[in-house]
């Protein structure tokens, strides 16, 4: 018998809250959205909705160009 | 005109003469190239995510800026060949702009900015009434900008988010 997990309905974040901009100049938050190696976190763990999760990978994109975001990221940090 | 963006990294570790006459061509260089600069923008020494020529420190600057496709070759082909400037990315913020319009909306908000900061500094009251004031302000400079073209708005709303949150990083640094 499979045990029932039971686990946290995921949401999209920007679509609840809708002060949050996805911006390549404020980093910080798109932080959150990346894995300690700097990968993008796919949408189907993060819960971001298709829209906010393509703005999402562009911004990214973009502040990796730029430096202000890791290509590659330390596993430490 | 197009309305673009473009965001360079200079050596921190030039003199400050030397970088104020790399900021003085970037200048030129749009105003010589049929562009209109809207907005000097220098976010000052920041660390980078990885290294570029072996430096782990930047100098990051903001060009805010009207023009045509020739107006940002010329840019960036100046970057490329200059040793003084390790990264620059460019991005095109809107196909249709109004040079002055974007003018008068940068003034409007350095304007707002200035006197949010002045009430800061008066009255011990501090988040609620920055906050207050903020909102205020921002609707003005939304009041302020005539609503004859649809895509101006839009994109001033693109870039407006962008201020409180940089006036956010301000007092870390």
């Amino acid at each position: 018998m499979r045990k029932k997990v039971f686990h946290r309905r995921k949401y999209c974040r920007f679509c609840a809250d809708s002060s949050l901009v996805i911006n390549y100049k404020n980093p910080k938050p798109l932080k959150g959205f990346l894995t300690e190696r700097g990968k993008i976190i796919p949408r189907r763990i993060s819960g971001t909705c298709a829209k906010h999760q393509r703005y999402l990978a562009r911004e990214i994109k973009r502040a990796r160009t730029i430096a202000l975001l890791p290509y590659v990221g330390n596993p430490n940090g | 005109m197009r309305h673009y963006e473009t965001v360079f990294i200079a050596d921190p570790d030039i003199p400050a003469d030397v970088q104020t006459d790399l900021f003085d061509k970037a200048r030129t260089l749009i105003s010589d190239n049929a562009g209109e600069l809207i907005e000097f923008d220098e976010w000052g020494n920041k660390r980078l995510a990885y290294e570029i020529r072996k430096k782990q420190r930047g100098h990051y600057i903001r060009l805010d800026y009207c023009g045509s496709g020739d107006t940002v070759s010329t840019l960036e082909n100046a970057f490329r060949i200059d040793e003084r400037v390790l990264k620059f990315m460019t991005i095109l913020l809107n196909e249709d702009a109004d040079p002055e319009q974007l003018k008068a909306a940068v003034e409007a908000s350095q304007q707002a900015s200035e006197t949010t900061e002045e009430k800061a500094s008066d009255g011990p009251a501090e988040t609620a009434t920055e906050t207050v004031a903020e909102t205020a302000t921002e609707s003005a400079a939304e009041a302020a900008e005539t609503p004859d073209q649809a895509e101006p708005t839009e994109e001033k709303a693109d870039s407006d988010p962008v201020d409180p949150a940089e006036s956010k990083e301000e007092p870390q640094a």
